[in-house]
């Protein structure tokens, strides 16, 4: 299989190069943008696979270029923005973007994100042979319930019984929230007495596990004062 | 010594001497001539005959007591024959000329014949007879003497239908009661004194002569002795003894319409006064019993009483519009100019609006009572004087406005009580840092004063709230401004460091700066998301979403979470709270960030091998979380200076973190509806933190 193209867009020359250097050196193609018009000009002269893109721009800002490619293409576009409020993230996320990264970036983590991008996009062959009644997929996690066994984008997470009991709770009620308490009568079987010590430090182990950056938790959240649930994400 | 100098150029004692001459001068006149009037009255005639006459028989006097001797003595005699059945009244339209019939005739001639007549006429209504008399009937007399006409003076009425007064023909008035005797044409009366009681009479009247003329005479020399006081106290009023103009002030520049109602009050008391003497007079001239004092001379006391006080009075207005007119002040001293002289002093304070509002409340205050008071008092002394003067109707009218006087007070007290009131209610707003709420009657007067300073105090306050309020934005989009440009450059360099780490064939050393360079840079990395955080939190831009969590649940979370950095830093974390869930309404992801934050300020500077305290206890309205650690150095800072932005513990500044840690954790605490504070206990330092707690 050919390598994967990576089309990198920011008005800065600097940051492309070095984001340009990372991905070479993960064994990527990259192309290069300096605006959003350009960008949408890139994608029609060759296949593109990942697209990551700044969202301050001139000529066309990377929101509006994003709706531009989305309108012909459905490759995994990551946000790149100095913008961190959490509204900004949402408004990127919703318009389209499949990830939101926030400047200034930690370079493996941006290579790990858009590895993961590539891996859902790529092998969605294998996700749809998986895909039986017997199992669950939210976002890039898949958990076979009949294998026992959870994959984040396509590839197997090791985790022991008891994250993986938490893990399907979670998952087969995405969306809602757990009390500590909760969640140890039903994983335990047991009648909670001050455990959410315990609970938590499962959930830190299986954050660890699956998430990119477990500091910022793509699916497994903790609602602070209240519980745990896993993001409900198509 | 020049006060003193000019003080003596007044001649103050000359023109009070002068002013009390006059006020004594006129009070002894006035004395004089009550007197004198007194006299006249007792004397009864004009003032041509006291002085021209020389015998009391000459006299007006002697005439009038004739005239009430004739007409007494006809109405007794008349009174007489109607007991006796004789009607001289029904005779009068008698077209016979012998009038009475042969019955009457019998009674009158008994009447005359019958021995005590006399005595039985003076039992009569009129009391006694000091003269003589014979009334002739149809030829039967009546009479008191026999020999009526051997005295000296004599008078005769109706003789054959003429009439004779003394000595003379002369006409001497009509007297109506002798035309109940009908004596036109067949009847007469003569009327005699003897010369005993003439010559008494006339020793009376001479001494009452006078005593008239001396009245006169003082009264005279009082009045010539106050006018000349009078001219002289108007010729040195206003004046200094050099000429110099004297500025009126004082009880001299008292308003002309102030004088004028000061005028009329004491001229209608003293009618008062004078209407009330008249009366005690009448009353106890009627009393038999001697008085203690004299009648006379209470009346004259009452005079010169009354006569002095309206000659001060006058004299004072007097003085003082000569002296006005003096310095050509006069209309300066008058109400209208005063008040046209208040209103322009009005618009003058209105636009330097200095010291204003004291002063109009002041005068607002003391007119309205001095008003309410005037009027209650001249409605009780119309009412006084019309229950006086026998229930008149104007008892009636002073009692309306006494009533309508009390009406005005209430009605002005509840008016004063709203507006201070609106004010009260507007002074809270402006405390309590809102536009101040002006009700109506805050706009008109004394209240419209203060609401208008009320009101530039309030709209100052706002400005420089606002400006406040301003200036922090501008500092915050500033601090975004420069925060988002930092990042950019901070990404290629992260960027290009990371790069640089991954280029193999690097000397040690150069291996060795990259580290610290990407260290460095993660740091930078770190300060500027925190600083913009900070710039978040205080703008008030932050979004809180608020829901119910439990503190409990949320601290072990958080210390859960960070399970990693605390065995990493080799401290232990002890961590209290209660077993019964304790649930405030707050963020809970910010909650958690300032928990995060205060435990890894806790991990960075605590003693090695110390325990780090988190407690959660419960007071009436508060919950309360503490993280309490040692510090592993000398805190030599207060907890205002701690929590200054970019402070930080050691003052070299040489461990990591950005300094912005503590102001984060107090910003996102109060956005979070809590208190922040801290305490520094020795080496002990608190991170306290106060929600209030859900019921």
């Amino acid at each position: 299989m050919d390598k994967p193209v990576i089309l990198i867009v920011d008005d800065d020359r600097e940051i492309v190069g070095a984001i340009a250097q990372l991905l070479i050196k993960e064994d990527y193609e990259c192309e290069k943008a300096y605006d959003g018009l350009s960008a949408v000009e890139k994608l029609g002269e060759r296949e593109i696979h990942l697209i990551i893109l700044d969202i301050m721009m001139p000529r066309l800002d990377g929101l509006s270029a994003m709706m531009k490619i989305r309108q012909q293409k459905n490759i995994p576009i990551i946000l790149l923005s100095a913008k961190t409020e959490d509204s900004d993230k949402i408004l990127g996320l919703s318009m389209g973007a499949d990830d939101y990264v926030t400047k200034p970036f930690s370079p493996p983590e941006l290579v790990a994100r858009v590895k993961s991008q590539l891996r859902r996009y790529m092998r969605l062959g294998d996700y749809q042979a998986r895909n039986n009644s017997d199992t669950i997929t939210i976002g890039g996690l898949q958990l076979d319930r009949a294998a026992k066994q959870l994959y984040v984008d396509g590839e197997p997470v090791k985790l022991t019984y008891t994250e993986l009991k938490i893990v399907e709770l979670l998952m087969t009620n995405a969306g809602n929230v757990f009390s500590a308490e909760e969640i140890y009568e039903r994983v335990w079987n047991e009648e909670a007495y001050s455990v959410e010590n315990t609970v938590m430090v499962h959930i830190r182990r299986i954050r660890e596990k699956i998430e990119i950056n477990p500091k910022e938790p793509k699916y497994l959240k903790v609602v602070w004062g209240i519980g745990y649930k896993i993001e409900k994400i198509k | 010594m020049a006060i003193k100098s000019k003080k003596s150029n007044e001649r103050f004692a000359l023109k009070l001497t002068l002013f009390l001459v006059f006020v004594l001068s006129v009070g002894i006149a006035a004395s004089a001539v009550f007197n004198a009037l007194s006299r006249m009255s007792n004397l009864d005639f004009d003032m041509y005959d006291v002085l021209s006459a020389e015998r009391y028989v000459e006299t007006n006097a002697h005439m009038y007591e004739v005239q009430n001797a004739v007409s007494n003595l006809t109405y007794d005699v008349y009174q007489l024959l109607l007991q006796n059945g004789i009607d001289m009244q029904n005779n009068m339209y008698n077209d016979e000329y012998d009038i009475f019939t042969e019955e009457q005739q019998a009674v009158l001639y008994e009447l005359s014949e019958f021995e005590d007549l006399p005595k039985m006429i003076e039992k009569g209504l009129y009391g006694r007879y000091d003269f003589l008399y014979s009334i002739n009937i149809d030829g039967i007399t009546i009479t008191n003497s026999e020999n009526i006409e051997s005295n000296k003076v004599f008078y005769c009425f109706f003789e054959n239908g003429m009439r004779y007064g003394v000595d003379s023909d002369e006409y001497i008035g009509n007297y109506y009661y002798i035309s109940y005797l009908n004596l036109d044409n067949n009847g007469s009366i003569t009327i005699a004194y003897d010369d005993s009681y003439i010559t008494a009479k006339q020793t009376e009247w001479e001494s009452l002569r006078a005593n008239f003329i001396y009245c006169v005479v003082i009264a005279g020399a009082m009045a010539v002795t106050a006018l000349i006081s009078l001219i002289w106290y108007l010729c040195v009023v206003g004046k200094c003894s050099n000429g110099e103009l004297i500025k009126p002030k004082g009880v001299m520049a008292v308003p002309l319409g102030i004088q004028l109602i000061i005028l009329a009050v004491v001229f209608t008391g003293l009618l008062i006064f004078i209407a009330f003497l008249f009366d005690i007079q009448w009353y106890l001239s009627r009393r038999a019993e001697k008085l203690i004092i004299d009648l006379d001379i209470l009346s004259m006391g009452a005079a010169a009483v009354s006569g002095g006080t309206a000659a001060a009075v006058l004299l004072w207005i007097l003085g003082s519009w000569v002296s006005r007119l003096r310095c050509k002040k006069f209309w300066r001293c008058t109400l209208i100019y005063m008040l046209f002289a208040k209103l322009r002093n009005i618009s003058v304070s209105v636009l330097s609006s200095k010291g204003f509002a004291e002063k109009a409340l002041k005068k607002y205050f003391i007119a309205s009572r001095t008003a309410i008071f005037t009027a209650a008092i001249i409605s009780v002394m119309i009412m006084a004087g019309g229950i006086r003067s026998y229930n008149h109707p104007t008892a009636f009218l002073g009692f309306i406005l006494l009533v309508l006087t009390s009406a005005a007070y209430i009605c002005m007290s509840v008016y004063e009580a709203k507006g201070f009131g609106e004010i009260d209610r507007a002074i809270d707003d402006v405390y309590n840092g809102r536009q101040p709420m002006f009700g109506e009657n805050m706009f008109k007067p004394p209240f419209s004063y203060l609401s208008r300073k009320l009101g530039s105090i309030s709209s100052g306050y706002m400005k420089s709230v606002e400006e406040r309020v301003k200036s922090e934005r501008m500092k915050i989009e500033l601090v975004t401004n420069v925060s988002h440009d930092l990042k950019t450059p901070l990404t290629s360099i992260i960027s290009y460091v990371d790069l640089l780490g991954k280029v193999e064939d690097l000397p040690p050393e150069a291996k060795d700066y990259v580290a610290i360079l990407a260290k460095k840079s993660d740091r930078l990395k770190n300060i500027v998301t925190d600083v913009f955080e900070l710039a978040k939190t205080t703008s008030g831009e932050i979004q809180v979403e608020h829901e119910k969590i439990e503190l409990n649940k949320l601290i072990i979370q958080t210390v859960a979470d960070m399970g990693d950095s605390i065995e990493k830093s080799g401290l232990t974390v002890k961590t209290s709270v209660l077993d019964e869930p304790v649930c405030i309404i707050s963020d809970g992801k910010k909650l958690y960030r300032v928990i995060q934050n205060l435990i890894d300020n806790a991990l960075k500077y605590s003693l090695k091998g110390t325990r780090i305290f988190i407690s959660l206890t419960t007071d009436d309205y508060y919950a309360v979380i503490r993280v309490i650690n040692t510090a592993g150095y000398e805190m030599q800072f207060t907890k205002e200076e701690i929590l200054e932005r970019f402070a930080r513990g050691d003052k070299a500044r040489t461990t990591e973190g950005s300094g912005l840690g503590l102001s984060i954790a107090q910003g996102m605490t109060s956005a979070c509806g809590g208190i922040f504070d801290i305490e520094i206990d020795g080496d002990q330092f608190k991170a306290v933190m106060k929600f209030p707690k859900m019921k």
